[in-house]
């Protein structure tokens, strides 16, 4: 089985390391791929010719809603667009607790919306817990 | 919502009308309803006249009738009187033939007074009756004359009375020659008044028709002008509704900006302060190892498996990560904080030379203008009445975004251009640099929101900046952009600036 890459759309460094540090102390030791913007992990993502084609290769995506360049929501509607990409599991990991936004999400085809707490307690154990989730979740591999 | 546009076309004529009546004024547009009303009045007027005066022209003819009756009556009475007094001598005293000549001589002085009072109004006539008077008054003295010698007993020499050369008869000729002048007098009378009350009454037929006609053309263009106003109130009320609509737009779209607001705001601070807590929460875990560490005498390291080279790491990228998020925060309070003030400055509106203004924010920037190699053109710019520091503020922003989102490709121009459009004045700065997509074009209005490739420091401020001082100049700000052409803000603002 391919080993699934995680990869982290992010554009706080800070929280970007946090939620590694904590998914690590879950016990999950997949490679991580960190983006700081929109654009570019979506030119990654979907390959240099935008086709998304993947090669075979398993994805999680854990995505941010509040980046710098682009509305979270439209990569999430990208991917879930693209005929390579859209039964990868995406995760919306956002400080937004919007009833309309979490809506928005499910809509566009989200898997999991999380809400970053404050406290890091509960941040940490909500960041952890998923990464229990994605030790046993199936991921498919893009076609 | 139907506009002016889509009313049913009217004729050529019908809207020079229109226009002659717009151009008339309510003041004259009065003046025209007076002359309506005036020559209805002086129709009505010539009406009355018209019928009083076929009334005493009526009455005239009458008049005339009843004279000439008069004066056949008279002639009858006449000549009754000559007959039966020839009667009564050639019947030799026959007493019916003298009653009968008395009866006759004794109506004529009626005849005559009943004439003489019909005739009191013209000279010529009494003159003329005069005469006749006095050619009766031979005549009937003519006969009493006859019958004097006939009651004197002589017969035959009262027959003998009646011959060819007879005096009698010459007065009987004079009497009728004058009873026929006054009827012919009476008769050119009578059609003289009818000829001249034929000619008048035609010449008051023209004015009536005329006036009425008159009346038809005031009454229509009255017709179409109150017709016109109720086309102009129909538009001025869709005028009216469509303002308040987009008022109403207006005030829904600043309250959802308001709410974004607080919302980003909200949020965007929060970021910060997730990392300030993880990391300080690291730090504490750090903590609690590296004392550990220290009690157990700090040498047998390797033997715990503690790191210090590592464990530094982590606390340096704690301390590190605290700081920055302190840092953001700081600059995004700082951001609101200067929003808030802005919003809350008072405006000084004064004339402002836009050129010299837009100019003077260009020279500002021109040592960064150089270093991107770019070139800024400042067209004739109209003149305004408004903040002059929110206006240098407003263009300062703009160019400065335009000067830095430029493409390496090709080299900067950025124009400003403006004009007038009625009551607004229109600004334009115009850039080729690397354009905003469609999808972000809202988006880079917002607080703490950019778009496209974060290569240029920044916290997604300026814009939103822009905007509230836009508003609050009474202004509106608008994007046409093109990915990889440039972008245009096209700032609409208020000749005048007035508080409201």
């Amino acid at each position: 089985m391919t080993p699934v890459t995680i990869i982290m759309i992010e554009d706080d460094e800070g929280h970007a390391r946090l939620i590694e540090k904590n998914i690590r102390a879950a016990g999950v030791y997949n490679a991580i791929l960190a983006f700081t913007d929109g654009a570019s992990a979506l030119r990654h993502l979907l390959s240099p010719d935008g086709s998304g084609q993947t090669n075979g290769l398993a994805l999680l995506i854990l995505l941010d809603l509040n980046l710098p360049d682009m509305d979270g929501g439209e990569i999430l509607r990208q991917l879930k667009e693209n005929f390579h990409l859209k039964r990868t599991p995406v995760v919306i990991l956002t400080t937004t607790d919007d009833e309309r936004e979490i809506q928005r999400c499910y809509d566009l085809g989200c898997n999991v919306y999380i809400t970053k707490p404050v406290d890091y307690a509960r941040f940490a154990t909500a960041v952890r817990q998923l990464g229990l989730f994605f030790s046993v979740i199936q991921v498919p591999e893009a076609a | 919502m139907p506009s002016p546009a889509q009313a049913p076309a009217r004729s050529a004529t019908e809207n020079r009308v229109a226009q002659l009546l717009q151009r008339l004024g309510p003041r004259r547009q009065q003046i025209l309803f007076a002359a309506g009303a005036a020559i209805l009045f002086i129709n009505i007027a010539i009406l009355a006249w018209a019928s009083r005066q076929t009334q005493s022209q009526s009455e005239w003819a009458r008049h005339s009738l009843r004279i000439e009756n008069r004066l056949s009556e008279l002639l009858l009475s006449v000549r009754t009187a000559e007959s039966e007094q020839r009667a009564y001598i050639l019947k030799s005293g026959n007493t019916a033939y003298r009653a009968s000549y008395l009866a006759a001589v004794d109506k004529i002085p009626r005849d005559l007074a009943g004439i003489r009072s019909r005739v009191a109004d013209n000279p010529a006539q009494q003159a003329d009756l005069a005469e006749l008077e006095a050619t009766i008054k031979d005549k009937l003295e003519d006969l009493a004359t006859k019958i004097r010698i006939l009651e004197a007993g002589d017969t035959s020499a009262a027959i003998g009375l009646f011959n060819p050369n007879d005096r009698g008869r010459e007065l009987m000729t004079a009497i009728k020659e004058r009873i026929r002048r006054m009827g012919a007098e009476e008769e050119q009378l009578l059609a003289a008044r009818s000829a001249n009350f034929e000619r008048s009454s035609r010449q008051l037929l023209s004015v009536g028709l005329l006036d009425s006609f008159l009346l038809l053309v005031l009454g229509w263009l009255a017709i179409s002008f109150s017709l016109r106003s109720t086309q102009r109130l129909e538009t001025a009320k869709i005028e009216l509704e469509a303002k308040v609509e987009e008022r109403i737009a207006e005030l829904r779209e600043a309250n959802e900006e308001m709410q974004s607001f607080a919302y980003v705001v909200g949020h965007d601070l929060r970021a910060p302060l997730v990392n300030i807590m993880g990391f300080t929460s690291e730090l504490q875990a750090l903590q609690e190892v590296i004392f550990n560490q220290l009690e157990q005498g700090g040498e047998a390291s390797n033997a715990s498996g503690f790191d210090a080279k590592a464990a530094g790491a982590e606390f340096d990228e704690a301390i590190g990560f605290i700081k920055a998020a302190t840092e953001k925060m700081e600059r995004l309070i700082g951001a609101i904080l200067a929003l808030s003030r802005a919003g809350k400055r008072e405006l000084k509106p004064e004339t402002i030379d836009m050129s010299v203004l837009v100019d003077g924010v260009a020279t500002t920037l021109a040592h960064e203008t150089q270093a991107v190699g770019a070139e800024i053109e400042v067209g004739t710019l109209p003149s305004i009445t408004s903040d002059r520091l929110a206006l240098e503020q407003v263009f300062s922003n703009l160019l400065d975004n335009a000067l830095k989102y430029l493409r390496p490709e090709a080299p900067g121009r950025i124009q400003i251009t403006g004009y007038a459009s009625s009551q607004r004045l229109i600004y334009e700065v115009r850039d080729n640099g690397r354009g905003i997509a469609e999808a972000d074009q809202r988006r880079v209005f917002e607080l703490f929101r950019r778009a496209g490739a974060q290569d240029q420091r920044g916290e997604g401020i300026g814009l939103s900046h822009v905007r509230a001082l836009v508003r609050r100049l009474g202004g509106t700000i608008k994007l046409t952009s093109a990915l990889n052409k440039g972008s245009t803000f096209r700032v609409e603002l208020p000749r005048i600036y007035t508080d409201q």
